[in-house]
């Protein structure tokens, strides 16, 4: 199982993780031949931001569907606080909140309005009603546009609202699927404080996917790499890019790349470079000495020390370290189902 | 906030001071939380809307126009005791027309715009099940149909005054009215669950208006001539035709009700069955072998969950 509260951290001594708010167990979801989930297993704890990738048709939306009430699993199940998601749905529902990839909008309908049924529709009555509209409102700072009509909202704000919908009844767990897809870059930083507001003074656990890996990257404590309907790798984004992810990727060591720039003699830096231990590859490119280096952060120590006792006039010495975009295209294959 | 939270803190410091129309938002406000979430969502909706007005409007002018131009067609005829007969049947067919064709319609795209703009989904991820759903979305059909009523009711009373018509004529042809607008409506229930996508919403739309237009038709050309017709007919038919309705109204409402139930078994079984057919999971737990290639933990989880997949 690529559990992300690891069991060697109990065996550590370590005071044990607080029971995960989304445990899922041995999870399959077949359309006909088609194994759009095949034994995905994880969990996440409270205050966890867990990243969900994977390239198109990997099963993370399904998986999420599934986690969502919306669908069933052909084998496995998936716990929700506790609550099976196929044995409890009832119970699920009153303590998740799920983001669709597509925001319904209602027509001849404003904000409060929407808002207002949602409430309804989750059972709050009278001025508890009132009040986790006016929470949200507050949350999402939509309180200013109460009154517009939500078919004339931008995808900034109308996914704003969704998500102001989505924690209308104050949901322990959070299923965001694709929340900043088609936003522009003012609205994902936007969209991007208020899940890290979600996870760290709320303590809400939120599962989300992304295909913006840069910006899963931000705000993710965890992520899970999904693709063909398994899971390649699960575990932090240091772990995951140090190459000691859950057991089912076969990701090795990456070497790491480091941007050398001289104030004259390139020709001979790349001479003495390509003698120089853990250095794997040197290339030259904008001006700019690439070295490809296979050694730990003490032999980058070694290799600067070294090269300004070997007299080059060093301007700056840049060890490039590897994007969450780097990563998942080193872990997956691209392979299509 | 809104107007509402302002409403309630003026309420707190004094509702002797709140204006009339805010004191009636606060009491409707509170008044509506007795009511099913959906008929609050959707007569905000209507109201919101041109649709309703414009055919409220219309039935309105219609009723108008049918008394003006009646009572014209019968003038020479204006002090005979039949004249309130003669102009039932205008009026019950205006009346006849918004209850067995708008409401309906109204219900029919209430329910493809769910599927086709996929607010279905974060309808039914809330804890109001699919059977509430579907119970508010008849309640605010059978609301609408109440208001064209109570306002095109009383011109079939305005026949009565006429004479030439008995009470229990009105009373009966507003009953059967009823019923037809109950179970067309569950006519759009059905068109409308089997729905999901907006190409075959014209598919569904035809069918539903051959359906009402042939209850329209049916009711004008039988109601006005009700008397006519012997109590063998009215038990005979009112007997089969009922059967014939119920059995429609709960197909109706069993299928509108799957279809707004995401884990229904029969979502699952056709994918559960394809699963046993190729070698997956399932196969292996009903324990004809496990030829589909599958890893032993795979075979781990499917007897822990297998039970409950035949049980489903």
């Amino acid at each position: 199982m690529s559990s992300v509260t690891d069991e060697t951290e109990l065996e550590s001594g370590e005071l044990p993780p607080a029971s995960p708010s989304i445990e899922i167990r041995n999870l399959h979801r077949f359309f006909g031949t088609l194994r759009a989930v095949d034994n995905v297993s994880f969990s996440a704890c409270p205050g966890q931001v867990m990243g969900f990738i994977g390239p198109n048709g990997a099963g993370k939306t399904t998986t999420m569907r599934i986690l969502a009430t919306l669908d069933l699993p052909t084998a496995g199940d998936a716990l929700i606080c506790g609550q099976s998601v196929i044995d409890e749905p009832d119970q699920v529902r009153r303590v998740l909140g799920f983001m669709p990839d597509s925001f319904g909008r209602y027509p001849n309908m404003n904000i409060l309005e929407y808002l207002d049924f949602f409430a309804r529709a989750y059972g709050f009555r009278g001025a508890k009603r009132r009040e986790a509209v006016e929470r949200v409102l507050d949350f999402t700072e939509l309180g200013p546009l109460v009154n517009k009509q939500i078919d004339t909202l931008s995808k900034g704000m109308a996914q704003r609202l969704c998500l102001g919908r989505t924690l209308v009844h104050d949901p322990s767990v959070l299923i965001l699927d694709e929340p900043a897809a088609g936003l522009d870059p003012r609205a994902r930083v936007e969209l991007r404080e208020l899940i890290h507001l979600l996870a760290t003074q709320m303590q809400k656990t939120v599962l989300i996917s992304s295909h913006i890996l840069t910006e899963l990257g931000e705000i993710c404590d965890t992520v899970v790499i999904i693709e063909a309907g398994k899971v390649l790798a699960s575990g932090s984004i240091e772990e995951l890019q140090r190459g000691v992810a859950g057991e089912e990727s076969e990701v090795s060591q990456a070497d790491s790349e480091i941007a050398i720039t001289v104030l004259e003699g390139t020709e001979d830096l790349e001479r003495w470079l390509v003698q120089q231990p853990f250095v794997e590859a040197v290339s030259i490119a904008g001006g700019r000495t690439i070295v490809s280096f296979s050694g730990d952060d003490d032999a980058q120590h070694e290799l600067l020390k070294a090269l300004v006792n070997s007299g080059a006039r060093v301007v700056s010495f840049e060890a490039k370290t590897q994007t969450l975009e780097d990563t998942f295209m080193r872990i997956t294959r691209g392979e299509l189902q | 906030m809104s107007g509402q939270a302002e409403v309630t803190a003026a309420s707190d410091a004094g509702s002797d001071r709140v204006p009339w129309s805010e004191r009636i938002d606060l009491w409707a406000d509170r008044w509506s939380d007795r009511f099913n979430p959906v008929v609050v969502r959707e007569i905000r909706q209507e109201f919101q809307g041109v649709r309703f007005g414009i055919t409220l409007m219309l039935s309105l002018i219609a009723a108008w126009l049918a008394s003006v131009f009646g009572v014209i067609m019968l003038y020479d005829r204006i002090r005979q005791p039949e004249i309130g007969d003669d102009l039932f049947g205008f009026f019950f067919a205006v009346l006849a027309f918004p209850l067995c064709l708008v409401v309906p319609f109204g219900l029919f795209r209430s329910m493809t715009s769910e599927f086709v703009g996929t607010t279905w989904e974060l309808l039914v991820v809330t804890p109001m099940g699919a059977a509430k759903i579907v119970r508010g979305k008849v309640a605010t059909a059978m609301l609408q149909a109440a208001i064209y009523m109570a306002l095109l009711a009383p011109f079939l009373c305005f026949t009565w005054l006429l004479k030439g018509i008995g009470v229990m004529h009105i009373v009966l042809g507003l009953t059967l009215l009823i019923i037809a607008c109950f179970s067309l409506c569950h006519l759009a229930l059905f068109c409308g669950s089997l729905i999901r996508k907006a190409a075959w919403q014209g598919f569904g739309l035809i069918v539903l208006m051959t359906g009402s237009l042939f209850v329209w038709g049916f009711l004008c050309g039988v109601v006005p001539n009700a008397g006519e017709m012997g109590l063998e007919t009215w038990i005979g038919g009112g007997i089969c035709v009922g059967i014939g309705l119920l059995y429609m109204i709960v197909v109706a409402s069993a299928t509108a009700v799957a279809s707004l139930t995401p884990t229904y078994p029969i979502y699952n079984s056709q994918a559960v069955l394809q699963a046993s057919l190729s070698g997956g999971p399932t196969r292996q737990v009903s324990g004809s072998g496990g030829s589909g290639g599958a890893a032993a933990s795979e075979n781990q989880t499917n007897e822990s969950t297998g039970d409950r997949e035949e049980t489903r």
